[in-house]
């Protein structure tokens, strides 16, 4: 399931991406992607992503059962990494977390739904039970296009994150039911 | 300034209602194989809903190398703090507040607790969340979540009474060792609000 890859696929724009796993030759043009997150939306991540030596850490320890990285490159350009993270032990190993950051440039195009819909479809083949994306209260578009994906906010956690103005947040815990089959209706 | 406080606490003995003597104290390198074998004495039904698997000890390995780390780093408080129970020579339980250093859930820690089958229901559990709870307050935490599994009535019970509330239920998210599903309890404590024993105010 994960020779599909790399694949093309085009975005909203007509731009053509390729998309494939991340590897340890990405480092470059991983740190590029990651200057160009703007500065407050750094805040979404748990490591220094200005950082060099954290892009050499996440290359260097890549290991697709607990972290799986899919990048999306237009030409030689990082523009949209979406990553699964899975635990390999206890309550929650059937269960993985999604992350997602797109490059500014190529917002609204698509490419998140894109990333998240391609991570839908490997985690089901991984044969994970559910999916969890958190999202901050004010995300409104990101919240919009995980419902689509079928994604069901499960859970508010009332202000528990601070947003780069250092306000408090809610907190929405999105979960989505792989094991769920659309029913056939017929008609 | 608040790390002087920190320091300082530990070790400390205290008394549990049956007049057991438990020494609480931060972890060290040579807790190695006193923790493996910690983690035997915990049943599997607990341990399987457990985030590791601490039945490898190269899992308790990097937990003792991570904390050595950050202690020669004097960054102790950063990340996980784990503190031990010890009683009658060994260790008894084990609570760690886990925290991360930057980012939108800076100032949310996370609490987590496992007590040996044969100290349970002497109030232990609830000494180690009340430490856990005066930790986060000294490093400024401003929210604590608990997670528990939906029918652990005397771990919800021990955290009510620090005044953790019910935020969530994620219906059927846990998966136990027999491939059961079970609800998750999420609860948050607003630090600000925890019940704090006098002494901390001295």
């Amino acid at each position: 399931m994960l020779k599909q890859y790399p694949k093309r696929e085009r975005i909203g724009d007509g731009t053509e991406v390729i998309l494939r796993l991340m590897v340890k030759e990405d480092q470059r043009a991983l740190s590029e992607f990651f200057q160009r997150v703007p500065q407050e939306e750094r805040l979404f991540f748990r490591d220094d992503v200005s950082a060099p030596a954290t892009i050499r850490a996440w290359v260097d320890g890549l290991n697709y059962d607990r972290v799986l990285p899919l990048l999306a490159l237009a030409g030689e350009k990082a523009i949209g990494d979406a990553t699964l993270h899975r635990r390999e032990h206890g309550w929650a190993r059937h269960i993985g977390k999604v992350r997602l950051v797109i490059d500014t440039a190529y917002r609204e195009k698509g490419l998140g739904t894109l990333l998240i819909r391609e991570l839908v479809d490997i985690a089901k083949g991984l044969k994970l039970e559910r999916l969890v994306a958190e999202l901050m209260g004010t995300q409104q578009a990101a919240l919009s296009a995980f419902r689509h994906l079928g994604f069901e906010r499960q859970a508010v956690l009332y202000r528990h994150v601070k947003d780069q103005a250092g306000r408090p947040q809610d907190l929405v815990i999105m979960i989505n039911d792989l094991t769920e089959t659309p029913e056939v209706v017929s008609f | 300034m608040s790390d002087e406080r920190i320091k300082g606490r530990y070790p400390k003995t205290i008394v549990l209602k049956d007049g057991t003597k438990v020494l609480l104290r931060e972890m060290k390198e040579a807790d190695r194989e006193g923790l493996y074998e910690f983690f035997t004495r915990i049943p599997e039904e607990d341990r399987k809903l457990l985030k590791h698997d601490v039945t490898k000890k190269e899992v308790i390995d990097a937990w003792i190398k991570t904390n050595e780390d950050r202690r020669l780093l004097k960054q102790q408080y950063a990340g996980v703090f784990p503190l031990l129970a010890e009683a009658a020579g060994k260790i008894v339980a084990n609570g760690t507040l886990h925290r991360r250093t930057s980012g939108w859930m800076k100032d949310v820690g996370e609490v987590r607790l496992v007590v040996d089958p044969d100290y349970r229901r002497k109030g232990l559990g609830s000494h180690v969340i009340e430490e856990l709870i005066l930790l986060a307050a000294d490093l400024g935490l401003e929210k604590l979540v608990a997670e528990v599994v939906a029918d652990e009535r005397a771990a919800l019970l021990a955290f009510q009474r620090y005044n953790f509330e019910q935020v969530a239920v994620l219906p059927g998210i846990v998966k136990d060792q027999t491939g059961t599903h079970r609800d998750l309890v999420v609860m948050v404590l607003n630090v600000a609000t925890a019940y704090l024993p006098d002494w901390y105010y001295f």
